[in-house]
Formats: structure tokens, C-alpha cells, sequence
């Protein structure tokens, strides 16, 4: 279902639930450092005190009334420069694109675990960033099922599941199924130059992952029936 | 046996890893068990069950290293090497928290600047000064995003040399972390401070 809101076109918005200010403050260097389209309005919204990711980006979500927004980890570095001129001539060529994501998986595994089945979005060529840019019509993109929540940026305000994932694990594939169940595509950009640097190492933080991946598996591969 | 030579915190996180590998037979075993088992999602199904005990050994880890960096000796970090090298080979936590890989990448910095310490005269080994755990992982994930500012572009640019001669961080331990680091071109950074160094 999608939320029926005025959305200003002309405004983006990067939505994180911040619970570290080192990382936090590094990560919006990078999004000051991007090439802000003429004409149009950023927006960032740090969320603290989240009780969930889901809820946390509910809240981000509810809050601005920007059409393009950007929900990502705090401990991601967008180093595409050009990374919202790029999302939005995505968004506007295609109107049923309903999120993009920078890494992803083709087909969701009926096990819930995104990545046993391989994945799409890891950069091709060992270029330097200085002479990148992402072409549309040559370099194109993968239409996936699930993103990983390191950065999910839609053009439409879909209810985040804050009902069933009430943690960190699953809220970013719960979204994209909920994306798909209002008739929207999601896609993952062909990255010749990585778009991104997450520092994760080894912070999955997976400890309850088991236990969401079964809400998941519960509520949504029956849509993979369909 | 372990009261003559472990000290009281010491034992504390022997017990815990014997702990921790006594649960993970009996986990092991329950997962070999089931009849649906799938290897994708049996190290989460290890996770959920060894969350709070994992936790626990961090806790005492972590202690334990707080202790040895506060005394700031070389002695002090061959224990830790020690203690590493221990959760390493029963493949415990390192790969679990990311302190972990902050660890592991200051100690082969230790080891390089050791060498120059001992081959080369250097006059410092400069991961001494670093006292407990949060000031090596501050150090190492500053100094990671400080050199990634310059591989960008990103302003302001040589506030690395402040911190360098405010931390008094060598030139060892900066390309001990661009190596280690997600810095791609690796080249640009190290020659743009050596320029300004």
C-alpha cells in the first residue's frame, strides 16, 4: 500500500538511524561530498533512539516529504559522486521502479538467506572514481527481489514492517516484498566503479537473524508462488 | 592447575572459551541431528544459540586486552598476540565483532614497527601509545576514514598530519591501515602524505 502524501519532487532525503556519532558524522561527509542536481533539496534525517531499523525508518519516512529517499547505514560511504543525479534518472525513466539498492540477489532463496544463492551489484572494473560515471542505457541494472539494507532509496512511501521486524535483521527484505506487493520493481545498478564502501567488517551483528528469518520466511515466500 | 599460572581474569576468559566450545559441540550435534538441515542457515541457528555467552567472552576479552595496552611494553603486546592468536585458532569471535579486525590489524602493525624498531633503529614503536581498546580502535577507524578523505577528494583533506603528530602514529602504522583498509587506490593516499609529512 502505498502512503498517498504530497511528495516534493524536488527534494531528497537520507534517512539513518545513527547510534554512533564517529560513524555517523563520516557518513554524511560523503553525502555533502555528492553532486546535488540544480534545482533540488537535500535533506538528512538522523534517527536516534530507534527501537527497530523498520521503526526507525518509519519514523524518517513519516517525517519528510521528500518523493526520493535514501534509508542506509550509518557506516556507509557513498562514493559515487553523482549517485543522486544517477538514482533519480532512474527513478524518472522508469515509474514502476519502486527501489533501488546497490547490492541484491535475482532470486530470494526460499530459506530467507539472501545470500546462499549469490548475489548481484559487486563492481566489475578497477577504475578510478575520478573518470566514472554511471551510464543508463549502456551500463543498465538487474532487476532483483531483495536488496541488502546497507542503502535502499525509493521514489515511493511504502509502510515499513515495524509490526513483525521489530530488530535489525529482515526489515530490508521485508520492504522490498512489500515493494513488490504494491507493484513495484527493484533494481540494482550495474556498478563498473563501486558506489559504495560499507565498513561492516564483521559486524553483522547476526545473532538474531535466525529468528526474523523465520517471521520472513513465514509471511513472505508465498509471494514467490505467485 | 590453571591458579598457578593464569591470573584471576585470565582464567575467566580460559573458562568462558572452554565454555563457549562445550556449547558449540552440543549445537554442532543438535544441527547434525536435524533432519532439515541446511548448511545456509546453520551458522545463524550457531549464532542465536551462542549469542549470550559469546557476549560474555567479548566482555572479558576485551578486559583483558584494556589491561595489557594499558601497561603500554612490548612484552605486554606479545601476550596480546598470544591471546589472539588463541581466539583465532578456535575460530571465536574474531570474525563476530569488529573490534576484532581493528585488533588483528594493529597488531601486524606492532609487528612491523617492532622490526624497524629492531632492525632499522627506529626510536619508537608507536602502537604503545595506545592505552585500552577504544583508543585503538578510535585511532585505527580515524586514521581508515582520514586517509579515505584523501582518496576522495573529501575536505578537509590533510587534517591526517594533525592527528598523526597529535597521536604520535608513524608512517608505519599509516600504511599498515591503507593496506588493511578498503582504500583502493592505495598509491595517491600514501604519496599525498608523505608530500605533506
Amino acid at each position: 500500500m502505498v502512503l498517498e502524501r504530497m511528495a516534493d519532487e524536488k527534494k531528497i532525503c537520507f534517512i539513518i538511524c545513527v547510534n554512533n556519532d564517529f560513524f555517523y558524522e563520516e557518513c554524511v561527509k560523503y553525502i555533502h561530498w555528492l553532486e546535488l542536481p540544480e534545482g533540488m533539496e537535500l535533506e538528512i534525517l538522523e534517527i536516534r533512539d530507534a527501537k527497530s531499523m523498520a521503526s526507525g525508518y518509519q519514523r524518517g519516512m513519516m517525517r519528510s516529504n521528500a518523493k526520493y529517499k535514501v534509508y542506509m547505514h550509518q557506516d556507509v560511504f557513498i562514493i559515487n559522486r553523482y549517485f543522486i543525479h544517477d538514482i533519480i534518472a532512474i527513478f524518472k525513466s522508469q515509474e514502476k521502479v519502486g527501489l533501488i539498492g546497490l547490492i541484491g540477489s535475482v532470486k530470494v532463496p526460499r530459506n530467507g538467506v539472501m545470500w546462499s544463492e549469490g548475489r548481484v551489484g559487486n563492481w566489475t572494473e578497477m577504475i578510478p572514481w575520478e573518470g566514472y560515471r554511471y551510464d543508463m542505457e549502456k551500463d543498465g541494472g538487474w532487476e532483483v527481489e531483495g536488496v541488502d539494507g546497507l542503502l535502499m532509496a525509493t521514489q515511493y512511501d511504502i509502510p515499513w514492517r515495524e509490526d513483525l521486524f521489530d530488530g535489525w535483521d529482515f526489515y530490508d527484505l521485508a520492504h522490498c516484498f512489500e515493494m513488490k506487493r504494491g507493484g513495484y520493481h527493484i533494481v540494482v545498478p550495474v556498478q563498473r566503479h563501486i558506489w559504495f564502501i560499507h565498513d561492516d567488517k564483521a559486524a553483522l551483528a547476526l545473532w538474531n537473524y535466525n529468528k526474523y528469518r523465520k517471521i520472513f520466511v513465514e509471511e513472505y515466500i508465498k509471494d514467490l508462488d505467485l | 592447575m590453571l591458579e598457578h599460572f593464569f591470573l584471576p581474569e585470565e582464567r575467566e576468559v580460559l573458562r568462558t572459551i572452554c565454555q563457549l566450545e562445550t556449547l558449540d559441540c552440543l549445537v554442532t550435534r543438535k544441527i547434525e541431528k536435524d533432519a532439515e538441515r541446511n548448511s545456509a542457515v546453520e551458522a545463524f541457528i550457531r549464532a542465536e544459540q551462542e549469542a549470550e555467552i559469546s557476549f560474555l567472552l567479548k566482555e572479558q576479552f576485551m578486559h583483558q586486552m584494556d589491561i595489557l595496552l594499558s601497561k603500554g611494553t612490548v612484552e605486554a603486546w606479545l601476550e596480546i598476540m598470544i591471546w589472539y592468536s588463541l581466539l583465532e585458532e578456535k575460530k571465536m569471535l574474531v570474525e563476530d565483532f569488529w573490534e576484532f579486525p581493528a585488533l588483528r590489524a594493529v597488531i601486524d602493525i606492532f609487528m612491523r614497527e617492532l622490526g624497524a624498531f629492531v632492525e632499522e633503529r627506529v626510536d619508537r614503536i608507536s602502537v604503545l601509545s595506545l592505552h585500552n581498546m577504544q583508543e585503538l580502535t578510535d585511532a585505527y577507524l580515524k586514521t581508515i576514514f582520514l586517509c579515505r578523505r584523501i582518496e576522495y577528494g573529501v575536505e578537509p583533506m590533510d587534517e591526517i598530519i594533525g592527528y598523526m603528530e597529535n597521536k604520535k602514529l608513524s608512517m608505519v602504522f599509516i600504511h599498515g591501515i591503507v593496506d588493511t583498509a578498503q582504500i583502493y587506490n592505495k598509491e595517491k593516499v600514501i604519496k599525498a602524505i608523505e608530500e605533506w609529512c
